[in-house]
């Protein structure tokens, strides 16, 4: 920000100029008794610049204590449309933060995707945010007839919604490099949420950018990781500006035993803390260890980490069967969705299945 | 009876004008002055008034006040304590909590609970001292967007039955507890910074004050910086400020710190390590008082008191649950080191 944009007197914005200032960054940088000496203002008046200039940065007068009461309202869950997983979740996905869903391919990431995609346009009494939903593809295209076959089963649920034309309010941008997605997310995306009453952003996924791109492959780890920081904080304004719900699709990564048994926190070697950082709890052998990509950097920005898991087992009389090529008939698919942490819930799973009408949740004892 | 250092006056952050006319006029340090007030001062040298009075000011500034260690350590035993309601965890601290008056960082890996142990805290803060707690409100100034009220209100609600509240008005009572805590959602490190400039005149308008949570610290020094000289630079400024409200209103300051992989080369050139290490460098690391570490470890949360200059270095068991933070349920305590005790015995 530019210093004229600011009510400063205007002998106190002289001397500024004076100094060479030009934005307001510049001036905020200093401690008030190196500005003193750069400006030869007086004591007071730097004091007074240092607060005319805070407050144009950020107003504090406006955070009364009772605001806190108000943004209790504020939070917003858009539910996922399943009773189970919303309990799980403890009323859905939450607004004015950032989710992310991770797990291997094809567990049912873009499946709960595009459930989200719809719910969010359900008016709030039936657990949707009345709002229309950004989807941001950056691996496959947007899968359309999957969405409006979910349509359908929708408008069965809720006869009072078959009016509603639900492709309109999905919008959906693919990228395919990380160049583009950083100038979208950054620019474009304000615009469009604030134009189109968007409340729902989907980045399907994060990771595809980050690990597809040659560009981005060249980077060494910090650069890599402060591009991470800067998408995460511009994700997170959006969200909280616009109280929408954020959420972000991510890849996995096997986990070498080797990298685990050498990580160490604080200098007390042992234990598995960076296991335990990214991925959930592995209480289950037959499960394959695998971790969220883009590292540390992602997982400190991630607000509510949920993680989509299947187990697929052989049923054992139909060896034959499956031999004969007919494979699903012989597997029996156990999914299930695992909070692995998010700062209102507490550590649960829920196991799922696909079914034509999307993705239903199985009581605890199934 | 404190003796006035000589300083010369040109050391003094005055304007050219004066300086020089000081300087004709045969001052040259702050003895010279001596006891003279503003106005006679105005009237010899032929400056306005309030030229005058500036000067006057940064002379009277510059007495040092000393207080003895006597008088320190009546006032370090008179300093309220903010339990985390984890037994385990306030005896690490010094058998108490949270020390109020320290600056405390606390650092830990994504999911290990530090938001949940600000918000727990937040609460704690307000309970009243007839039943040992503090009494104050607690700002929150929240650069991640963790904070969710309704899990504030649970750990309120939780907190405000174990201090034995009736059951009728606890709604209210709940209330009360959320209205006491000031909360600020800071979108860049800027508007941090400006944040805390304006924070001494925040305290001025809310003096009850006790705890400062800041949660986190790092995520914003943790982009946009090419110039790493100009990020330490602000973040020592930020530092000087956390230890002068917390010294100043007598609070405690609580500052959440992201972890960061550091990869070390071993001996053998293809035997590297990585090690996890509190984010934002070693210089940050003179930041707090109190640093502990927050880690997992066997399936159980622990947290490691790394640096103090009181407590002895230890490692403790929490646990995370809906009520907030508690001591865990099979209590193995971790045996005390027997050679040493607490040096505030």
């Amino acid at each position: 920000m530019d210093l004229e944009q600011v009510d400063l007197p205007p002998r106190i914005y002289r001397a500024l100029k004076r100094a060479c200032f030009d934005t307001i960054d510049q001036v905020l940088h200093l401690s008030a008794t190196e500005l003193a000496t750069r400006t030869s203002l007086e004591q007071r008046d730097v004091q007074d610049t240092l607060t005319i200039l805070s407050e144009a940065v950020y107003s504090c007068v406006l955070c009364k204590s009772t605001a806190l009461l108000e943004r209790r309202q504020q939070y917003d869950r858009l539910s996922v449309g399943d009773p189970y997983i919303d309990a799980v979740l403890r009323g859905g996905v939450l607004t004015s933060s950032i989710t992310e869903v991770h797990g291997k391919s094809a567990v049912g990431k873009t499946q709960l995707m595009l459930q989200l995609c719809i719910m969010a346009q359900l008016p709030v009494e039936l657990g949707g945010l009345a709002s229309g939903a950004l989807y941001i593809a950056t691996e496959q295209t947007f899968p359309i007839n999957r969405f409006a076959q979910l349509e359908q089963h929708m408008k069965k649920r809720f006869p009072q919604l078959s009016n509603m034309n639900m492709s309109d309010n999905v919008h959906i941008v693919h990228i395919r490099d990380h160049e583009t997605q950083q100038h979208i997310l950054s620019y474009h995306l304000a615009t469009a949420m604030l134009t189109h009453n968007i409340r729902l952003v989907i980045v399907d996924s994060i990771a595809a950018n980050f690990r597809g791109d040659e560009d981005v492959a060249s980077w060494d780890a910090a650069a890599r990781a402060k591009a991470i920081f800067e998408l995460g904080a511009s994700l997170k304004k959006l969200a909280h500006e616009y109280n929408a719900a954020v959420v972000c699709v991510n890849q996995v990564t096997d986990i070498f035993n080797d990298t685990i048994s050498h990580a160490t926190v604080g200098g007390i070697q042992g234990g598995d803390p960076y296991l335990r950082v990214t991925a959930c709890v592995q209480k289950d052998p037959n499960e394959d260890a695998v971790t969220p990509t883009l590292g540390l950097a992602w997982s400190n920005i991630v607000n509510t980490r949920i993680k989509m898991s299947r187990r697929d087992t052989l049923v054992p009389e139909s060896d034959i069967v499956c031999a004969n090529g007919s494979e699903t008939a012989a597997c029996n698919i156990t999914r299930t969705l695992t909070v692995c942490f998010g700062p209102h819930l507490p550590l649960s799973n829920c196991k799922f299945e696909i079914t034509a009408s999307g993705i239903v949740g199985l009581s605890a004892d199934k | 009876m404190l003796v006035p250092p000589l300083r010369p006056l040109a050391t003094l952050n005055l304007e050219p004008n004066i300086r020089s006319r000081l300087h004709n006029a045969g001052y040259r340090t702050t003895a010279d002055l001596g006891n003279v007030t503003a106005e006679a001062l105005a009237q010899e040298l032929g400056v306005p008034l309030h030229q005058a009075n500036s000067v006057v000011q940064q002379l009277n500034k510059d007495t040092v006040v000393s207080i003895s260690a006597l008088e320190a350590l009546a006032r370090e035993r008179r300093r309220l304590s903010i339990s985390t309601f984890s037994k385990a965890f306030d005896s690490m601290l010094g058998g108490s909590g949270v020390p109020t008056g320290r600056v405390t960082e606390i650092c830990g890996a994504p999911g290990m609970g530090k938001t949940q142990l600000g918000m727990q805290l937040c609460v704690n803060v307000q309970i009243p001292i007839s039943c040992g707690g503090a009494e104050g409100e607690a700002i929150y100034i929240d650069t991640e967007g963790s904070f969710v009220v309704e899990r504030v209100a649970e750990i309120a609600r939780a907190t405000y039955r174990s201090v034995g509240g009736s059951e009728e008005n606890e709604k209210e009572q709940v209330d009360e507890y959320l209205s006491r805590i000031h909360y600020f959602r800071i979108h860049g490190y800027l508007e941090q910074i400006a944040l805390i400039n304006q924070m001494d005149q925040f305290l001025k308008k809310h003096p009850n004050v006790k705890l400062m949570v800041i949660d986190s610290i790092a995520f914003h020094f943790r982009q946009n910086f090419t110039d790493m000289g100009l990020r330490t630079r602000l973040l020592n400024g930020m530092a000087q400020n956390f230890r002068r409200f917390a010294d100043m209103s007598d609070m405690a300051v609580v500052l959440m710190n992201q972890m960061t992989t550091r990869i070390t080369r071993g001996e053998q050139s293809n035997n590297n390590t990585a090690t996890l290490v509190p984010a934002l460098g070693d210089s940050w690391g003179h930041a707090s008082t109190n640093r502990i570490i927050l880690f997992w470890q066997r399936e159980l949360r622990h947290a490691m008191i790394v640096k103090s200059p009181n407590l002895q270095q230890r490692t403790i068991q929490y646990a995370v649950t809906g009520d907030g933070i508690r001591d865990p349920p099979t209590t193995n305590p971790t045996p005390n080191n027997p050679r040493k005790r607490p040096l505030d015995e």
